[in-house]
């Protein structure tokens, strides 16, 4: 999809919309219904039907018309192949149009993605492996992404830590949920989260830079540690961890208890395979790069972290 | 003992006269910004991705276009 005429061709020709499988594979949402309604007459049309059976998600790309007429799913990624099926698609809309449906403005507001308090920082996290080993598969030169949220909660007491002393402990809260569900090895995709008991470390401290109209600028150090082994499980493939240490920077405003820059590295190593993120490099541990900046960009309101409802978050 | 504790009164002493407003590394930017994604590759963020299912149907209908559901574990315009 990151393809320059795939691209172009997604722009002009389609209505594109990105959605996470979960919230709409299954359930009795309206736009559920007609999201799987249309999926299984794809796979059907496909005679896939087998496929559903060993690998039962609704993961892919799909072309659809409004009403529901199902007209492609692409087969795999590849930009020649996508362009193709993408024309074939346009070409079978164009000789079979969907019929007219009404969708209302009540359920548009329905489906509607719920977007996030706006007292909460986002932080989107980018991840990659870097300096990338030698030997290493393709897969691991990506850059992948998540949000984490900062509740303002977690940021006044943030500001009461920092009035009464110049070094303060992160909120524990905040240290765990950083963690658990972001410093993670999600280069080559989504990493599983760790328990509280699999955080080994989570040695996360700010200390006042300075204050100047109505801003605290405050440095972060970290460190961390964390590791699963589940040697009963049926897929194990040996421990799974990360280590590293976080370096940033954070502006709070005291009067809105917001925080209005975020800036932080953290810089350490993985080793193992997640349940989906297998083919790292080999050799054991390799290198992990963690950016993380404040964003308030629409994606940023309404797509939430990834493990959000997941047990501690 | 004598030498930590005037290293720690030392350490001690730098914080409370440090400038407002420093930073304290110069180059975290730099290192943020070679780690953030290139243009290149971010360019499926540049598609106007619809993230309201209703809203995409009645937009394709009015503008006589297919819609193209992309989906996956884990939304797509986050961690997948």
């Amino acid at each position: 999809m990151n393809d320059a005429d795939v691209v172009r061709a997604v722009c002009k020709d389609f209505v594109p919309v990105a959605a996470n499988v979960w919230s709409i594979q299954a359930g009795e949402a309206e736009q559920a219904v007609w999201f799987q309604t249309m999926a299984k007459r794809l796979f059907a049309a496909k005679k896939l039907e087998s496929y559903l059976e060993q690998y039962p998600t609704f993961q892919g790309v799909y072309v659809a018309g409004a009403d529901g007429t199902p007209y492609e799913l692409l087969g795999d990624y590849e930009p020649a192949s996508t362009l193709r099926t993408l024309a074939a698609a346009l070409e079978d809309f164009r000789n079979k149009p969907p019929g007219p449906c009404v969708i209302t403005d009540e359920q548009i507001a329905r489906a509607a993605p719920p977007r996030v308090d706006p007292t909460t920082t986002v932080i989107r996290l980018h991840y990659r492996c870097r300096p990338l080993p030698l030997g290493a598969g393709a897969i691991n030169a990506s850059v992948s992404r998540d949000h984490l949220w900062i509740h303002a909660a977690e940021v006044r007491s943030l500001i009461e830590l920092t009035a009464a002393a110049r070094i303060a402990v992160l909120p524990r809260g905040l240290a765990l949920r950083l963690c658990r569900f972001h410093l993670l090895d999600n280069v080559r995709g989504m990493a599983d989260p760790f328990l509280a008991e699999e955080v080994q470390r989570a040695d996360f401290v700010v200390r006042v830079l300075g204050e100047r109209d109505g801003v605290r600028r405050l440095a972060l150090g970290g460190d961390f540690r964390s590791e699963k082994d589940y040697p009963g499980d049926l897929n194990y493939r040996g421990k799974v961890g990360v280590e590293g240490l976080v370096d940033g920077e954070l502006d709070l405003d005291l009067a809105t208890a917001r925080i209005v820059r975020f800036r932080a590295l953290a810089v350490g190593h993985a080793w193992g395979a997640n349940s989906n993120t297998w083919g790292q490099p080999r050799g054991g541990r390799f290198p992990l790069v963690i950016a993380l900046v404040d964003v308030d960009d629409e994606v940023a309101r309404t797509v939430p972290p990834m493990w959000l409802g997941f047990g501690g978050y | 003992m004598i030498g930590r504790v005037r290293a720690l009164s030392l350490a001690l002493a730098a914080l409370v006269v440090a400038p407002p407003s420093a930073s304290a590394d110069d180059g975290l930017e730099d290192k943020i910004r070679a780690v953030l994604p290139t243009p290149d590759e971010e360019r499926w963020a540049g598609i106007p991705w619809q993230t309201n299912l209703a809203l995409a149907r009645r937009t394709a209908q009015a503008q006589g276009k297919p819609i193209l559901v992309w989906t996956m574990d884990g939304h797509v315009l986050g961690c997948t």
